[in-house]
């Protein structure tokens, strides 16, 4: 399955292969490119209310935040999507799959994801 | 005279490379161009190609690029054209302004747009609010054409510390 990121205002769509990351506890993350490609600077948040990533290291860095339309499977949702400059990760955390349900088969290493219509697996 | 021989060819085009050491005075008086954020870009009306010269380059930094490039695939004008191009997409000073414009002007009307637009969609462009509606379709349809521009629903949105890392679970299967 794959996830499509639609810029709201200008309609410019990007899409990509899901990469659920479990320990980013925010919605999804995007790389400085894409966020970029995809015009985002043009729907942004104001940066006051930008918020601040942690990486695993402890350093922190803001994180610029824009609405874009994201499609997983048939489900649509307006949500923020951030990034942080020169970023090349692109992750789905965990904030993300909340509303869906998700079950982990551990020694199949694959996780699951359940919305209305349809389904998605992942494999660790 | 250095135009006539150029210590560094690629595929024919000549390259001039210059650092701070260099006596370059002879070569600057050749050149007729503008100066623009350290690059120099000359014509040389007694060659049918232009020239590239770009300023206080060490031939170390070229001879890596040109080396990084082979291993590649391209050549050093395929790379140093791609790598300009992304500056200017990453550094665009208008959008950079209008970024500032607009950022202050929600910094300084904070306040007001927390009680007056509570729950509505609202657009700041070039330092001022647009317009404020109930969904964000509505908004679209007031929007300019900018380089920057503030999208917010008012009251929706608060910072946050949020953890990146951790284990990633790559998506296989439909």
């Amino acid at each position: 399955m794959k996830i499509s990121i639609k810029n709201p205002i200008n309609g410019a769509t990007l899409t990509h292969e899901g990469l659920l990351d479990t320990g980013h506890d925010g919605l999804i993350l995007l790389s400085w490119d894409a966020y970029v490609e995809l015009g985002l600077r043009k729907c942004e948040l104001p940066r006051k209310l930008w918020s601040t990533g942690v990486s695993v290291t402890g350093e922190e860095f803001l994180l610029r935040a824009a609405y874009a339309e994201v499609e997983l499977g048939r489900a649509r949702r307006l949500v923020l999507v951030e990034t942080y400059r020169d970023n090349v990760r692109r992750l789905v955390g965990r904030g993300f799959i909340e509303p869906y349900i998700a079950i982990l088969d551990g020694p199949k290493k694959l996780l699951r994801v359940e919305c209305e219509s349809t389904s998605s697996r992942a494999q660790t | 005279m250095l135009l006539n021989s150029p210590r560094l060819e690629y595929y024919g085009v000549p390259i001039y490379m210059g650092s701070d050491r260099d006596n370059s005075c002879e070569r600057d008086r050749c050149l007729d161009g503008f100066e623009y954020l350290n690059i120099w870009i000359a014509r040389y009306p007694s060659m049918k190609r232009q020239g590239i010269y770009i300023k206080g380059v060490s031939e170390e930094l070229y001879r890596e690029i040109k080396a990084q490039s082979a291993k590649l695939g391209k050549t050093v004008s395929e790379v140093m054209a791609a790598a300009m191009q992304d500056w200017l997409r990453r550094k665009s000073p208008e959008e950079e302004r209008e970024f500032l414009q607009n950022n202050l002007a929600y910094e300084s009307i904070e306040e007001e747009i927390l009680t007056k637009y509570q729950g509505k969609w609202i657009a700041i462009e070039k330092g001022r609010v647009v317009n404020a509606t109930e969904s964000l379709n509505q908004l679209k349809r007031s929007l300019g054409d900018v380089d920057h521009r503030i999208i917010l629903k008012v009251g929706e949105a608060r910072p946050m510390k949020k953890y990146l890392g951790g284990s990633s679970l790559r998506r296989i299967k439909s």
